[in-house]
């Protein structure tokens, strides 16, 4: 036990020492390498988007040729024959007419097969020794069973009617940003401007502010406004978020900076380059003037 | 225990819910970062000002005349044409119709009016608008004699740009210089002086002494110059407002090169002993002389930095005239200029946070500017003699001679500003060079 303890002292204490002695000058700091400047920037355009569904092609309109043509012969009377014309004339009914048609076509096809499947309990029913006729018919099926039937029993409405399935837009609606060219998943409240929209933001912004320049410090002038806009991008209001720190601070640099952020918001009104149905997003913004040597 | 379970369940919930409210956003607020702007001259509309007396309506027209140039020439202004303006003023105690200002862009508005209170008493009144923000930035009231108007126009200017940059004016101040006549052979110099723009121009000495580099006091109408008055050029104190002229004491050798510290206490000048430049600092009320370098180089052209604590100067101590920074008592002299090329004549700007210097290289000469280490140098202007650089009060303009080359070469004064675009000729009366700004007038 003691001499354990004694080795075991003796080994600890040489690996530590000795750790110390090898390492010692060999701990460096972590070598600064060059800073890369990252921006991050949303790309809202394709990364905040919402789910949207297609929008419907305007549909059109069978105008008869000669709507005239299609009436009443004018002998009636000259009360009767406005009313038939607007009964007659909605266009669209024809359309109407057509896929109640088609749904009455396909319907039969399907009944007759009920039908045989009724029938065919009353069969067995009648006589029993049919059932092997059948199953020795039914045999033969199974190797006639390939992938090609498979295939068929898969449901193709997707490649053929890929449009059949698809949530469509009222025409009335298509406007709406929800519908899109195609439908496409949602990733996002689609609730942010987008890059674009942001840089014609910054650039209108560019040709309105006159950046402090001139001052000793010009980094240093970062002043923050608060911007209440109406629908018709007019500035409602326009506040400095820390205007009594600004006035308090004595630079006269910032004053003016401030000024000159204030300016530039009124000066570049109206805003109606933003998209009307964001507004949510940019009815209340905070923009942040902050120079860039 | 059924009631403690409850209880339990009831504070997780509890908890649950306020994380989940602590970590939803607060009505998400777009936030934008505009990082760049335009740095064009700022328009601004000085329509004449007004009077009900015909005696001194010229005297209206003329001061916004003079406001105008004042303000274009800063280079941070653009003076709208008064042709361009649409309303015509009347009074200029009600807020103007702005939109008929927006129309023609102009951002900024000036309405003056004169009142000649008597005989020798002009009242001068104005006030800046804002004419997108829609507010008063500025208004004063100034009285004067009527012949003593220029000045007035001049502390206008310096009222208005002053709330639009933050930054000082300088428009009310002078520029001594001087004057040189005959051919390039034979020059007379003489120490004349006139107001920045160029205006009012005569001689401060009488007499034909040649007389050199003229500094102004920081802070006084105060003037130091060398003249050639007697075989060896000695240095003399000016007093512009009483015409006092006093030599410095009696130096062991040539001294040159003279320029106040920022109280206007000390002088600091390069003396030549046994053959050896050196920078000497001499106290004006006891006359006492400290020597600050004592290398065997060439040391001249100290200026002080504006808080008195450092001093830039020229030495070739490593090998070529090269920019060095020492403190005020003469040591830890440091290098600050690397480039390629010759350094010499460094001016530190009174707002500290440039130095001038002149620059040679390739058989031309520049006016450039650099940070107080050294960083950041620019150069300014190029031609084949640029020399003396002398700063505004506020730091942001320079003004240095040019010479042109050959027999009849001419002398000239120019002023440039910071961003090195704003490239100007003085208007004098003849040749002039070595130019020296003086603080603004009180």
């Amino acid at each position: 036990m003691k001499p354990g303890f004694f080795i075991s002292l003796l080994l600890h204490s040489t690996a530590v020492f000795g750790g110390i002695f090898l390492f010692s000058g060999k701990i460096m700091p972590t070598v600064e390498g060059r800073v890369i400047p990252v921006e991050m920037i949303t790309v809202a355009e394709l990364t905040n988007i919402r789910a949207a569904v297609k929008a419907k092609k305007p549909e059109d309109i069978k105008v008869p040729a000669d709507p005239m043509a299609l009436e009443i012969p004018m002998e009636n009377a000259p009360e009767v024959a406005p009313e038939e014309v607007t009964a007659e004339t909605p266009a669209p009914e024809p359309p109407k007419e057509k896929t109640p048609e088609k749904k009455v076509v396909e319907t039969p096809e399907e009944l007759p097969t009920e039908p045989e499947v009724v029938e065919k309990p009353a069969d067995t029913a009648e006589a029993i020794p049919e059932p092997p006729k059948d199953k020795p018919d039914e045999k033969p099926e199974p190797p006639a069973f390939s992938l090609d039937a498979l295939d068929a029993l898969v449901d193709k409405s997707r490649q053929t009617q890929p449009e059949a399935n698809q949530q469509m837009a009222l025409v009335s609606e298509t406007n709406r940003y929800e519908f899109a060219e195609s439908a496409r998943a949602g990733s996002g409240a689609q609730d942010d401007l987008t890059l674009s929209e942001l840089d014609a933001l910054q650039s209108k912004m560019y040709k309105c502010w006159r950046m402090s320049v001139d001052a000793k410090n010009p980094e240093d002038l970062v002043v923050q406004v608060r911007v209440k806009l109406s629908v018709d991008g007019q500035v409602q209001d326009a506040k400095l978020t820390d205007r009594a720190g600004i006035y308090a601070s004595g630079d006269p640099y910032l004053k003016v900076a401030a000024e000159r952020a204030l300016r530039a918001v009124s000066k570049c009104a109206p805003y109606d380059f933003l998209p009307a149905d964001k507004y949510d997003t940019w009815k209340d913004l905070t923009l942040n003037f902050r120079p860039e040597a | 225990m059924k009631n403690l379970t409850t209880k339990f369940i009831a504070s997780f919930a509890l908890i649950c819910g306020l994380w989940g409210a602590a970590v939803l956003p607060a009505s998400a607020q777009l936030e934008i970062d505009i990082t760049k702007g335009n740095i064009d001259p700022l328009p601004i509309a000085v329509p004449e000002f007004i009077t009900s007396d015909a005696r001194i309506q010229q005297i209206g027209a003329d001061m916004a005349d003079v406001i105008r140039q004042d303000l274009e020439r800063s280079g941070l202004f653009d003076s709208l044409s008064p042709d361009s303006f649409i309303e015509k003023q009347t009074n200029i105690d009600y807020q103007p119709d702005f939109a008929n200002w927006r129309v023609i862009k102009a951002e900024a508005l000036v309405s003056g009016r004169i009142i000649m209170e008597s005989e020798n008493r002009l009242q001068v009144e104005f006030r800046l608008w804002d004419v997108f923000g829609g507010k008063q930035l500025s208004g004063l009231r100034l009285a004067t004699t009527p012949d003593n108007w220029r000045r007035i126009a001049h502390k206008v200017s310096d009222a208005i740009y002053e709330s639009l940059t933050g930054e000082k004016g300088y428009f009310d101040s002078r520029v001594v210089y001087i004057d040189e006549t005959g051919p390039k052979t034979d020059r007379r110099k003489r120490l004349a002086i006139m107001d920045q723009d160029g205006a009012n121009s005569q001689y401060l000495l009488s007499g034909s002494r040649t007389v050199l580099t003229p500094r102004f006091s920081p802070n006084s109408q105060t003037i130091t110059f060398m003249s050639y008055e007697s075989i060896v050029p000695q240095i003399y104190v000016l007093d512009i407002e009483t015409g006092r002229r006093e030599l410095l004491g009696d130096f062991p050798g040539m001294t040159f090169a003279p320029r106040f510290s920022p109280d206007g206490n000390t002088l600091i000048m390069s003396m030549i002993v046994k053959g050896n430049s050196d920078i000497y600092s001499m106290d004006l009320r006891s006359r006492s002389t400290k020597r600050l370098t004592f290398e065997p180089a060439i040391d001249v052209s100290a200026s002080y930095a504006p808080d008195g604590k450092n001093i830039v100067f020229n030495s070739d101590r490593g090998g070529s005239p090269q920019l060095y920074v020492m403190e005020a008592n003469g040591s830890n002299a440091k290098r600050i200029s690397f480039g390629k090329g010759r350094y010499s004549a460094p001016v530190w700007s009174p707002r500290g946070d440039k130095i001038a210097f002149v620059k040679s290289q390739n058989g031309k000469f520049s006016i450039g500017v650099m940070n107080p280490d050294g960083s950041g140098e620019r150069i300014l202007t190029e031609s084949w003699l640029d020399e003396g650089p002398t700063w505004s009060p506020n730091g942001r303009v320079i003004l240095f001679s040019r010479e042109t080359r050959g027999r009849a070469g001419k002398n000239e004064v120019w002023s440039i500003d910071l961003t090195g675009k704003n490239l100007r000729k003085l208007p004098t009366p003849g040749n002039a060079s070595d130019p020296a700004w003086s603080p603004s007038l009180p």
